[in-house]
């Protein structure tokens, strides 16, 4: 059997009680929310937490509320199962449903979060293996040491970031609720990755993502998430693009917002995409001019397996113009 | 230190003294005797740890046995009813859909999860539903045969 590391457990009934426990706790305790990225980490001693906190006592972390103006209010406790089959979710954010259910399998999506896909840790074929695997070799960035390798003349970690919510919820610009014991703040999403593959969350020590907040659609706009990987399940991905279309009432594009995800550090906006498209008639030329954006924007390295980082280049451009054509069609926008 | 968890499994009211480190794949097998599920990758990818909580398929392996504090656990055990499996177990026997048995408890609880929730999958439901179980010997085939067997029209 694969055993945990001996930890103790705390699961408080109010979230300013976790926050206490976490800024006195500092590094040494780890949040456990679904459990599906952290536990596999503890078994393979990538992490050794002394406490975990839990997050399951406090159930106003899973509610769900659309507000005309506000928008969509998603607590980060919320399953991905729940928000899959959510129908405030369904009837306004295509691409937030075909995410929930790209990810991992049904089970997964039982047990994993909101929260917890968007604070994925990075991920690497160097890191996420046995100690004794790794024993083998030198100590690597992401576990502390100082080589990569990855990118053996590198000093940076390459580490990839591979969740399936954050593409989407950039596409649709969501903002962050993030709570403290010295008070909450909110930022965009764009501005909670460092692009550091050691430590890819700008959070700050003892701060505790409450809930995710997904603007509300303005006219007619859709999204769309297509994500490649090399089974139709339990994958995480090789490749991922979400889009955001809006068209205006004549069929031009009115805005458009391009993300991609597990090519980089930390899933990136690509607006030099999104601009080519804004205030134009949509062609299939203009589509395949901004896949190719797109795929520039993609810089993955070789620490994931199933394909090569070209192969995973060239599937961010299929992706997106997959995503845009079919887009663009839905909106009833002429696609020459 | 351990702690007391309080859940119960298959209809029974159970109390344990754990330490706060375990699994709940572990407490079951280990400590309450149920040895259905099973341990494949012990890291979430191969489902054959699948159990029901609160009606909902979870990893076994990946769910800290502290966090089904006062929740309802369903094993393959649990299925039985007056000493007569579950139409599930029966549909899985009668088509052949088992060869080794490994992945069987956790494939047979994905499915009776679907079920419970829609009483007439599609096929492609149905192969969405047990993705999260891999089977090394069937192909699969006979395990979406005999889940399939079982969708009634409504």
């Amino acid at each position: 059997m694969m055993r945990l590391p001996k930890m103790d457990y705390a699961a408080p009934p109010t979230l300013s009680e976790v926050c206490v426990l976490m800024s006195e706790q500092q590094e040494k305790a780890e949040l456990l929310a679904g459990g599906t990225d952290l536990l596999p980490a503890c078994k393979l001693r990538n992490k050794q937490p002394t406490l975990l906190v839990s997050l399951g006592k406090i159930p106003s972390l899973k509610d769900i509320r659309f507000d005309e103006s506000e928008g969509l209010r998603i607590g980060a406790m919320t399953s991905l199962n729940a928000l899959r089959y959510d129908p405030l979710a369904i009837a306004h954010y295509p691409a937030l449903i075909e995410a929930a259910a790209a990810v991992g399998t049904t089970q997964l999506q039982h047990m994993g979060t909101l929260g917890g896909n968007i604070c994925l840790d990075t991920r690497c074929t160097y890191y996420n293996q046995s100690e004794s695997w790794r024993q083998t070799r030198a100590v690597c960035l992401k576990m502390g040491g100082e080589v990569c390798h990855v990118v053996p003349k590198g000093n940076k970690c390459y580490a990839v970031f591979s969740g399936d919510m954050a593409p989407v919820l950039l596409a649709l610009d969501a903002r962050l609720k993030l709570a403290s014991s010295a008070g909450e703040r909110s930022l965009r999403l764009s501005e909670f990755y460092s692009g550091d593959g050691r430590k890819p969350l700008l959070i700050r020590p003892g701060e505790i993502l409450e809930a995710v907040i997904v603007p509300p659609p303005a006219g007619k706009e859709s999204s769309a998430y297509l994500k490649y990987r090399v089974r139709g399940a339990i994958d995480f991905p090789l490749a991922g693009v979400a889009v955001r279309l809006a068209a205006t009432a004549d069929g031009l594009c009115r805005d458009c917002s391009v993300a991609i995800t597990a090519v980089s550090s930390a899933p990136v906006q690509v607006p030099e995409a999104a601009d080519l498209l804004k205030g134009k008639s949509v062609t299939a030329e203009l589509i395949n001019k901004a896949a190719q954006e797109t795929s520039r924007a993609a810089h993955p390295v070789a620490n994931a397996f199933g394909a090569t980082p070209s192969y995973r280049r060239k599937m961010i451009g299929i992706l997106t113009r997959r995503t845009l054509t079919s887009l663009a069609q839905n909106l009833g926008m002429a696609v020459r | 230190m351990k702690r007391r968890l309080e859940l119960t499994v298959n209809d029974e009211c159970l109390d344990v003294e754990i330490e706060p480190h375990r699994t709940l794949l572990e407490v079951l097998r280990e400590e309450l005797g149920f040895t259905g599920a099973k341990e494949g990758c012990g890291l979430g990818a191969c489902g054959a740890c699948t159990v029901l909580v609160d009606g909902a398929p979870v990893l076994s392996c990946l769910t800290l046995a502290l966090e089904v504090q006062g929740k309802t656990v369903t094993t393959v055990e649990g299925l039985v009813k007056n000493g007569q499996p579950d139409p599930v177990q029966k549909a899985f026997v009668d088509h052949g859909a088992i060869q080794c048995g490994f992945c069987t408890p956790g494939s047979v609880m994905s499915a009776k999860a679907l079920l419970e929730k829609n009483s007439n999958p599609s096929g492609q439901e149905i192969r969405e539903a047990l993705a999260g179980n891999l089977c090394r010997c069937t192909g699969y085939q006979k395990i979406i045969e005999a889940v399939g067997s079982l969708a009634k029209p409504r």
